[in-house]
């Protein structure tokens, strides 16, 4: 393990891609953190979110292989690799999308040097000039939000994530 | 509070709830104390598995998927679960 490794939020949906693609840039993370390059942070409140996405009717219909029970037992292999906070002792408050402030917090309590996410609200928080995204970097000011493809690319040489 | 029903006491698991464990055991022809060992002990032969079985036996190398679908369905599928309750806990 690298001394000081990243310390990642994975939002929901960059989870359920790596679930069906373990090939992808986000499948490629979450191997990357099975071999502990990355510490992927999670609380309650996450992995409830997870466990209910990754059983949603609609979703499994989609992609059937959502619907196996090798995805919970996935999901609870996660909290063997990962650092989970039982309680979130931290409050955020994200008017732009009060869906996603979970992920923020567990940011903020778990000191997480990354979140990774396609979302745009979450995108622009460390550039962002609104007032959240202005307390945001006060609490964590060396945070990075940014995509799977991005982080990949980024570190892929230096991790050999390959 | 604690509900007691023919010898099973939860702290916490409503009568209803209990009904189902009771209703639940009877259909599997175990008695609800079986039942409930018969519960945990699957549940820790999951985290067992959990433990020892790396991401790529556990869900294969998957296949290409248009990921702009899945994100949208994520979406959709986190507005529907929000509307029904808040994820914090």
């Amino acid at each position: 393990m690298p001394p000081n490794p990243f310390r990642l939020v994975l939002d929901t949906n960059i989870l359920v891609r790596a679930f069906i693609n373990l090939g992808s840039d986000s499948g490629r993370i979450l191997q990357a953190c099975e071999k502990r390059m990355f510490v992927p942070l999670l609380s309650q409140p996450v992995l409830r979110e997870y466990r209910l996405i990754l059983g949603d009717p609609v979703l499994c219909s989609r992609y059937p292989q959502l619907d196996r029970p090798e995805v919970a037992v996935s999901l609870e292999r996660l909290t063997y690799v990962g650092d989970v906070y039982r309680r979130a002792r931290e409050r955020f408050n994200f008017p732009r999308d009060p869906n996603d402030s979970h992920l923020i917090e567990l940011a903020i309590v778990g000191r997480a040097t990354h979140l990774i996410s396609t979302d745009d609200d979450l995108l622009s928080l460390t550039s962002g000039s609104d007032d959240a995204a202005r307390r945001l970097r006060q609490r964590l000011p060396n945070l990075k939000v940014t995509t799977p493809h991005d982080f990949f690319n980024r570190h892929r040489d230096e991790l050999d994530l390959d | 509070m604690t509900t007691a029903n023919a010898g099973i006491s939860i702290k916490g698991l409503g009568k209803r709830k209990v009904a189902a464990v009771m209703e639940r055991a009877k259909r599997l022809g175990m008695t609800p104390q079986r039942y409930l060992k018969h519960l945990v002990e699957e549940d820790l032969a999951v985290s067992e598995r959990a433990k020892s079985t790396s991401f790529k036996k556990l869900l294969g190398p998957g296949e290409s998927a248009d990921e702009s679908e899945i994100d949208r369905l994520v979406r959709d599928a986190k507005k529907r679960h929000h509307r029904r309750g808040s994820p914090k806990g």
